[in-house]
């Protein structure tokens, strides 16, 4: 390239605004949003190629302020993008935090619209989101939900963006004295009749679930147009022009989404009182537990799930592990008497067990109370031990991927209310009945192989299923198995199936394993069948 | 050729006239009705009529790959914002119509502060094509367009 056309451009182009340090590692590739106090933009690494976010800061009073940068630091959720670094120069600071892949809720509606459980679904991510946020200490409360600022990737999971304008709940402050947010999603009180709160955040959410539903964002005008009367009642409460006639936290709109509130009603009378029996007993025994203090660190019942937490969190075993550290705590993996790391090596421990070579022995977990603690668990891996109660991942909402292969269950419900759990495997289990888990919306893939699974009853109400592993069961018929037409994938080797005719009521499926010993039944439909057959030994 | 009726602009001209805006989003108006655009490739397809081109002759001047191209001009394919700054220089527009095209298919305007963009906008308003375009992307240590 002529060397005078690269100087004429240069002569007019000036960044020196940026950071030099910012500058020489990033490459900026596009502007996302820019107003007077500075500009988001989507950068480049330059040495690995990968893609973050920088929110470029210019107008000083809010560099005080630049809470963005302090509070995603101290923030970790997957549904929070992470924070990565910051670089500062006079008259800019640049915040680097992770890119969440997808696109915004604004710019989605105009390619499909989502139908009214992918907008739930929505929600309820929505909701674990803020339960987290307002669950810090002191809470932290966003100020701007609003479809821009959601971001969804292709498998429908949401991230919250743009912290830069909240604020952690400041109890003594009586009234927010600047005007932030985008005014249709914006609460009455973010104009300055008093302070910000959580049910701040609960009217934003209710305009932007009214929005989703209906494209319009006055809830007045729209709410005649939400066909479903439940959530136009949620969407009403959420978004009442006084806090206090909102609901009171995010814990109960979800509930009030899922359906669980009356439930939760019941369980909620049951539980306070216990707390007071409990309270009159520990303040008629002792006061010295009321003024006990903190525990440094954390104590485990079990040394395996105590190993494994180390090897997640890279701690060593001198370190004290905080509570704090739990929270980053999202994966966990016990194959045996081996704490695995990460997937790979649970991969090992399992294909080691798998070729019974003797390198993997039972391992000695019996109780779950340990796992109860990690908040924002999403992956649980505990095979082969010797615990049957799961009471204790009854909370653990986050809950996407559970692997409990041979254990001695027998009863699931305790994870009736996991809404997130999308992956259950319990293969070799003691478990006859799923259908406890009906409340499940995104359970998709089950493993019941090697269970007291006898018929497809056992499954209903799981209508999301799109995988079924169900081998080496005394399965004889597959009656009803066209109320699961979402169905993809089913193994069914080692059964006692002897026609699979059934199969051919469903829809959606693409591949069915069977037993070799089960191939006339399965060679009577081949002609007619959508979907591929393989054999298994 | 598109290019004789465009104005020559000269880059200081152009660029201060952009810095001076506070709010791209008021300069491209794009608090129009956003569910009126028509839909990319309908609009690239009109737009090949109205001036007189063919798609064949937009995707080689855009340096994109010939069965890509078509999948566009189909609404097979949606494309990346680098693709639609690629098919601006195909078509020869000229800065505004550029913008547009990045409204039309929903992506983020040009954004004369940051480097590469800048060198984009440089390029299309001095009728640059798009090699020389990359030969100025490559001179200048940036991501080539399409290498985003």
């Amino acid at each position: 390239m002529d060397k005078s056309v690269l100087n004429d451009f240069l002569s007019g182009f000036d960044d020196s605004r940026f950071p030099y340090e910012f500058l020489k590692t990033y490459e900026p590739m596009e502007c996302l949003a820019e107003n007077p106090a500075g500009e988001t933009l989507l950068i480049k690494h330059r040495q690995t190629g990968a893609y973050f976010i920088a929110k470029c800061c210019t107008d000083p009073m809010l560099w005080t302020n630049t809470t963005e940068s302090r509070l995603l630091r101290e923030l970790h959720h997957d549904g929070v993008p992470a924070f990565v670094e910051e670089y500062r120069k006079d008259g800019m600071v640049c915040v680097v935090r992770e890119y969440a892949h997808g696109i915004p809720l604004d710019k989605l509606i105009h390619e499909k619209r989502l139908t009214e459980q992918q907008i739930i679904s929505v929600g309820v991510q929505l909701c674990d989101i803020l339960i987290y946020l307002h669950g810090q200490s002191p809470p932290v409360i966003h100020r701007d939900i609003k479809p821009q600022n959601i971001i969804m990737d292709e498998d429908g999971t949401v991230k919250l963006i743009d912290f830069g304008i909240s604020r952690i709940y400041n109890e003594s402050a009586q009234i927010d004295t600047v005007f932030f947010g985008t005014q249709k999603f914006a609460p009455p009180e973010q104009y300055g009749f008093s302070q910000t709160d959580s049910r701040s955040d609960i009217f934003s959410f209710g305009v932007l679930l009214c929005w989703l539903l209906t494209g319009e964002t006055e809830v007045k005008k729209a709410l005649g147009k939400v066909q479903n009367k439940r959530l136009a009642g949620i969407i009403r409460k959420c978004t009442a022009f006084a806090p206090k006639d909102r609901y009171m936290n995010v814990v109960l709109v979800k509930d009030a989404l899922t359906g669980r509130t009356i439930k939760r009603g019941i369980l909620a009378s049951l539980c306070s009182a216990a707390v007071m029996a409990a309270m009159i007993f520990v303040l008629s025994t002792s006061g010295k537990y009321l003024s006990g203090t903190q525990s440094a660190g954390i104590t485990f019942e079990e040394p395996l799930i105590e190993q494994a937490v180390r090897l997640a969190l890279s701690k060593s075993d001198k370190e004290v592990i905080l509570k704090k550290d739990l929270l980053s705590l999202t994966e966990l993996y016990v194959f045996g008497d081996k704490a695995a790391a990460n997937n790979e090596m649970y991969g090992t421990y399992s294909d080691d067990f798998a070729k019974n070579n003797g390198n993997v022995q039972r391992g000695s977990i019996s109780s779950l109370n340990d796992v109860a603690k990690f908040k924002n668990l999403k992956k649980l891996l505990l095979s082969y031990q010797n615990f049957s109660d799961l009471t204790p991942l009854s909370e653990l909402t986050f809950l996407e991927y559970i692997e409990l292969k041979h254990n001695p269950i027998q009863d699931v419900s305790p994870l009736s209310q996991l809404v997130s759990l999308d992956s259950l495997f319990l293969y070799d289990t003691n478990i006859s009945d799923l259908t406890a888990l009906r409340d499940c919306s995104r359970l998709t893939c089950v493993d019941v192989g090697y269970t007291r699974v006898t018929s497809i009853a056992a499954l209903e109400g799981l209508d999301s299923l799109r995988m079924l592993m169900i081998r080496e069961t005394p399965l004889e018929t597959l009656d009803n198995i066209e109320l699961y037409p979402m169905l993809e994938q089913i193994y069914l080797s080692r059964t006692h199936l002897l026609d699979l005719s059934p199969l051919l009521g469903l829809p959606r499926l693409q591949l069915a394993e069977v037993s070799e010993s089960m191939r006339s039944a399965a060679e009577d439909i081949e002609k007619e069948a959508g979907f591929k057959i393989i054999y298994q030994e | 050729m598109p290019q004789q009726n465009m104005r020559k602009i000269r880059t200081s001209n152009l660029l201060q006239r952009l810095f001076k805006t506070s709010n791209l989003e008021t300069f491209m108006g794009k608090n129009e009705d956003a569910m009126q655009m028509p839909s990319f490739h309908t609009y690239i397809s009109e737009l090949c009529k109205e001036m007189g081109l063919v798609p064949e002759r937009v995707i080689k001047q855009s340096s994109i790959e010939r069965s890509y191209g078509h999948q566009l001009f189909n609404g097979i394919r949606k494309p990346s914002r680098d693709k639609v700054i690629q098919l601006a220089f195909g078509f020869g527009l000229d800065v505004d119509g550029t913008q547009k095209l990045l409204k039309i298919a929903r992506k983020n305007f040009l954004y004369p502060r940051i480097k590469r963009d800048a060198a984009v906008l440089y390029c299309i308003s001095h009728h640059i094509g798009v090699v020389e375009a990359q030969n100025m992307l490559q001179d200048l240590g940036l991501t080539l367009l399409g290498g985003e």
